[in-house]
């Protein structure tokens, strides 16, 4: 197998792998916002903007299997 | 990415000149749009000033879910940020491309899908937040925020200099360069339906971009504003 092909394998399995973790932290979050404010509708102004924060720093964890991506990629001349 | 018309200007100094072409285009919008919404306020509104007023309230709403009352002291910066952001992030959803024959090399993006832009609006949030911080609690409280909570902290409460501009800089270019690689990918693909729902995705991130990175300025603002020594300093400022 050489460099170019083992690239072409790995660096879309980096993103993938890399997008499981904060897919599952998001989806946890975005339902125990709905919770919260189906609970206590009048919470929701004072908790959207942390809900926001938190989208924010899950969401980078994802951005750095991109990061991956595009570090290989632009190494690589086919 | 070969997509940037570079324009040298010798000494070693290169400019990305359609990033700086379309960062342009979005302060110029921002002003006079700005002008059109401020000129002969009233106390009944017109339309125009409803709408300035509108964005003035969210920028404060910003502000004050992160600070409080405290907060209207860097409301200036929380705003321009978030307004210039999102001008930028909105721009590159227009179809660009028809300009793109008008450039001797590359094409017209949203100017926050280059690192260089995003770099400098990260690095200008450093730099706020200290100089703030500096402002409010002077030098010695400054320093003394970075023994907190025990002078064993110190490397790491340094460390936070370098973590929180660069989380800032990587979140967002890398979600603008997403959706440009994202649209491209769709046009190649179906160059009549598909761009429009991709589209449709991007105005929303681009918009929940722009706030997070508000918001996060503002966050990284209202910790290092913080006074630590005194618990009832805080409350005696803002009454």
């Amino acid at each position: 197998m050489d460099v170019a092909a083992a690239a072409m394998i790995s660096v879309p399995l980096a993103v993938g792998l890399a997008s499981i973790g904060p897919a599952i932290g998001i989806g946890m979050m975005a339902s125990h916002y709905f919770d919260s404010v189906a609970r206590q509708p009048e919470v929701q102004g004072a908790i959207t903007p942390q809900f926001f924060i938190t989208l924010g720093v899950v969401e980078l964890l994802g951005l750095f299997g991109f990061v991956a991506f595009y570090l290989v990629f632009s190494k690589i001349t086919f | 990415m070969e997509h940037f018309w570079q324009v040298s200007f010798g000494n070693g100094l290169t400019v990305h000149a359609n990033t700086v072409l379309m960062a342009w285009i979005a302060m110029g919008l921002l002003i006079g749009l700005g002008w059109l919404a401020t000129r002969q306020l009233a106390v009944i509104p017109t339309t125009r000033q409803t709408a300035g007023e509108f964005f003035y309230d969210f920028c404060r709403s910003i502000t004050m879910c992160t600070a409080g009352p405290r907060g209207d002291g860097y409301l200036f910066f929380v705003g321009s940020l978030f307004l210039f952001i999102l001008t930028c992030n909105l721009m590159g959803q227009l179809p660009l491309k028809l300009f793109g024959p008008l450039l001797p090399h590359g094409e017209l993006m949203a100017a926050t899908a280059d690192i260089n832009t995003t770099a400098a609006l990260a690095i200008i949030s450093l730099v706020m937040y200290i100089a703030l911080a500096i402002k409010r609690t002077g030098i010695k409280g400054f320093v003394s925020h970075h023994l907190q909570p025990h002078w064993l902290f110190l490397p790491m409460n340094l460390l936070e200099h370098i973590t929180r501009p660069a989380s800032l800089l990587i979140r967002l270019y890398f979600n603008i360069l997403v959706g440009e690689i994202l649209s491209g990918l769709a046009m190649s693909i179906s160059p009549y339906v598909l761009p429009s729902a991709v589209i449709f995705l991007e105005l929303f991130v681009a918009v929940v971009q722009a706030y997070i990175f508000a918001i996060l300025s503002a966050v990284y603002v209202g910790l290092m504003t913080e006074v630590h020594d005194d618990h009832h300093a805080d409350d005696a400022h803002a009454h």
